[in-house]
């Protein structure tokens, strides 16, 4: 992704222009982290809220714009579900199916990951989003958490193997379920 | 390396995260040992589903294409901030609606208050009557849901008979502020129909515990019937955010009711067809309030026991004690409004009001709508409440029971009642003057009074003060003025909302009575004023900032 000094945010025009960019990131994160787009989308309002209020305090010499907002994202969904303590849910089904789209094994596989996703920690599954969706090198995972580049190690590794003995049991708990022959009624 | 090392770097291996050197080492291990070559085998493909699903996930999700208009007028707001959330909530009322407390908290009303006020929040419900039947096929945000909620709520039906039965818990004890010494909890029934097209109306409140009445008024068309007095003192008080919902009025115990008072229409209220509209514009407005509310958040979906779906929100409020007399500053304590919409239709089906006490929710005010529909025009409704068991209809020709509407008093008159009250020290050249109040019933809460300076081509300018006006003290404020006798005017944005408003219009249970008075121009500045002395006071006007600023330098305090 392309590094942009973001505009002054006294400029209505050039700050608008940062929300098209950015909302993306804002709103996929929150998603994954929240587990639901109503709440997505409130948190896309409360972080541009937060970074148009903080634009001023943004010293690129400290580092990327973006890095910069993937923390105040993520720790606004933090602090968002330690407030509002609500169980931890699976991601909703909102904009599950595109009009059309077969429930085909893609459709299972995602409810699997979902699952276990869900089963993760809040930190773990910040991690896991940084790294499995956005793809980012560890040393950014570590500048935007602010946690050092061995427990970004630690918490990958812890994840992936919790996510793998998840799946693991899904599979098993499918394989051992009796097949019901579905019989025709008069 | 031994496999315990390598295990502990196999996903940072799997993610191309080590040294060289390290990598190496892996490599070398990996070739001699089959568990960790399974383990290997195991991460990768665990990494790879999990990339791959979220991909997939990811690509579905995306903000509401309303996000950037969403986010424009929020931050439009925050660069204004709101005055003070109360005085906004005020704002949004008056002038309207403070002249319906002003019949409400001078204690005027011939009807039992709490049960008036019940009604008010009941047209708030009722208002959302239209029906909107929208599918979603995604979740929305809470900002979302409060406008599908107020467009329903617009496009109420002018068509047949509105029938509505809500349910309302009102705690009193856990309520702010003062405590009423004999104040319970009740659970009351609200059932209310209204014929918009003939102007009839009945309202009859039953205890949802014994069943009896207590509380009745109705208009046949030719009667106007009330269940009578109440005195008694009022601890009022309204949550409000940067707009604002009514919650609860208590006046102590209610009895059951055995008369019912039987009236010609009183003077002074006009045809109750048309000011029944005005019902829904005091519901229009709070809603108005509450769907601008930025802290509105959406919680999530519930089923109801009835199977209803809903969305629910929550709305974060201060709540503030309107009594006569300055508040204390600090007697601002949090509300917590917990609103539940149909799903389909979007309709404001419960409301659940709590205050923290002592570390814990407790819930002070509950709304329930049990039924909401609109009947045909045919259908058979005893307007002149004659199927209400063991109640005692009694003529009172007089309309001494009826409802006590605003009187016009003199200046001497307003100084003895109210001895804070402002006026202009000269009539302004081409306007009349008039001071209107309710009669007093309790005279320690003398209740507010209007004075209202009127010229030939529409212009006014109003001056309400008195009871519930004495709210917090200005703060933050940006869009001041300071006379030079030291009123300080704080203007309000969102005047305009009121505008289209009938003037004048009373509640009295479940009826909007308009008062006397011709029709005027909806104000478009609206300020509120402190004095030096804490006394505050609100000012409204058709005429533009700049010219009712200039009149403020001739506020005086009447003598």
């Amino acid at each position: 992704m392309r590094l942009m000094r973001p505009a002054p945010t006294s400029d209505p025009t050039a700050f608008a222009a940062l929300f098209e960019q950015y909302k993306n990131l804002v709103y996929k994160t929150a998603y994954f982290m929240l587990g639901n787009a109503g709440e997505a989308e409130d948190a896309l309002q409360e972080v541009f809220v937060l970074v148009h209020k903080g634009l001023h305090t943004f010293d690129p010499r400290k580092g990327a714009f973006t890095t910069w907002l993937y923390r105040i994202t993520v720790n606004y969904c933090l602090n968002h579900r330690r407030k509002h303590s609500f169980t931890d849910q699976p991601l909703d089904d909102a904009a599950v199916l595109s009009p059309g789209e077969p429930l085909g094994e893609s459709f299972a596989e995602e409810e699997w990951i979902r699952q276990a996703i869900s089963d993760l920690s809040e930190k773990q599954r910040a991690v896991v989003i940084l790294r499995y969706y956005w793809e980012l090198p560890y040393a950014e995972i570590s500048r935007i958490l602010d946690i050092p580049l061995g427990t970004v190690k630690s918490r990958l590794d812890l994840a992936l193997r919790t996510l793998r003995r998840t799946l693991e049991t899904q599979e098993k708990e499918l394989d051992s379920k009796p097949v019901h022959k579905l019989e025709a009624r008069q | 390396m031994k496999c315990q090392e390598v295990q502990k770097l196999l996903v940072a291996y799997l993610d191309g995260e080590i040294t060289p050197s390290e990598r190496k080492l892996i490599q070398a291990h990996l070739a001699g040992c089959a568990v960790c070559q399974q383990q290997v085998a195991a991460l990768a493909a665990t990494s790879s589903r999990l990339g791959q699903a979220l991909l997939r996930r990811g690509a579905r999700a995306a903000p509401s294409p309303q996000a950037w208009s969403r986010l424009e007028a929020r931050l439009a707001r925050e660069a204004h901030p709101a005055p003070s959330r109360l005085r906004v909530w005020l704002a949004h009322l008056a002038p309207m609606a403070s002249r319906a407390f002003t019949l409400i908290f001078s204690g005027g009303v011939t009807m039992r208050k709490r049960l008036v006020f019940a009604a008010l929040v009941a047209v708030l419900a009722m208002a959302a009557v239209g029906v909107l039947t929208l599918n979603m096929a995604t979740p929305v945000s809470a900002q979302e849901i409060l406008n599908r909620a107020y467009a329903a709520q617009t496009a109420v039906e002018s068509q047949g008979i509105q029938h509505m039965k809500t349910e309302f818990y009102t705690n009193p004890q856990a309520m702010p502020g003062p405590k009423p010494s004999s104040g319970k909890e009740t659970k009351s029934i609200l059932e209310s129909y209204v014929d918009q097209q003939t102007g009839k109306t009945r309202t009859v409140v039953t205890d949802a515990t014994t069943g009896q009445v207590i509380s009745a008024s109705a208009f046949d068309g030719t009667y106007l019937y009330t269940s009578g007095d109440l005195g008694g003192p009022v601890t009022a008080f309204a949550g409000a955010s940067t707009g604002g919902m009514v919650f609860s009025v208590n006046v102590g115990d209610n009895g059951p009711v055995h008369t019912i008072y039987r009236m010609p229409k009183p003077k002074g209220m006009q045809n109750l067809a048309v000011t029944i509209q005005g019902g829904p514009v005091d519901a229009k407005t709070l809603y108005e309030a509450a769907r601008k509310d930025p802290t509105a958040k959406f919680i999530g979906e519930q089923t109801l026991s009835d199977g209803r779906k809903v969305y629910v929100l929550q709305l974060q409020h201060l709540a503030q004690m309107l009594q006569s007399g300055p508040a204390p500053a600090n007697s601002l304590p949090a509300i917590t409004s917990t609103l539940y919409f149909d799903k389909q239709t979007y309709q404001l089906v419960q409301q659940q009001d709590t205050i923290q006490q002592n570390g814990k929710e407790v819930v002070f005010n509950s709304i329930h709508q049990l039924v909401q529909e609109t009947l045909p025009s045919s259908t058979r409704v005893a307007w002149d409440l004659s199927d209400l068991k063991g109640i005692t209809v009694v003529d009172d020709p007089k309309g001494e029971h009826g409802p006590k509407l605003p009187v016009t008093i003199s200046q001497q008159e307003l100084a003895a009642r109210n001895p804070k009250a402002y006026i202009l020290k000269t009539v302004p050249e081409g306007y009349t003057m008039e001071i209107t109040a309710a009669p007093i019933v309790n005279k320690q809460d003398p209740g507010a009074y209007h004075i209202t300076y009127r010229n030939s081509s529409g212009d006014n300018i109003m001056i309400t003060g008195g009871g519930m006006l004495n709210a917090e003290g200005p703060q933050n404020a940006k869009d001041t003025y300071t006379t030079r006798s030291g009123l300080k005017l704080r203007f309000l944005e969102g005047a305009g909302l009121v505008s289209g408003a009938p003037q004048g219009a009373g509640v009295t249970g479940g009826m909007f009575a308009q008062t006397t008075g011709p029709k005027q121009g909806a104000p478009t500045t609206h300020a509120m004023v402190q004095a030096p002395d804490g006394t505050t006071f609100d000012l409204a006007s058709t005429l533009p900032r700049d010219k009712l600023q200039a009149l403020a330098e001739d506020l005086v305090l009447l003598k």
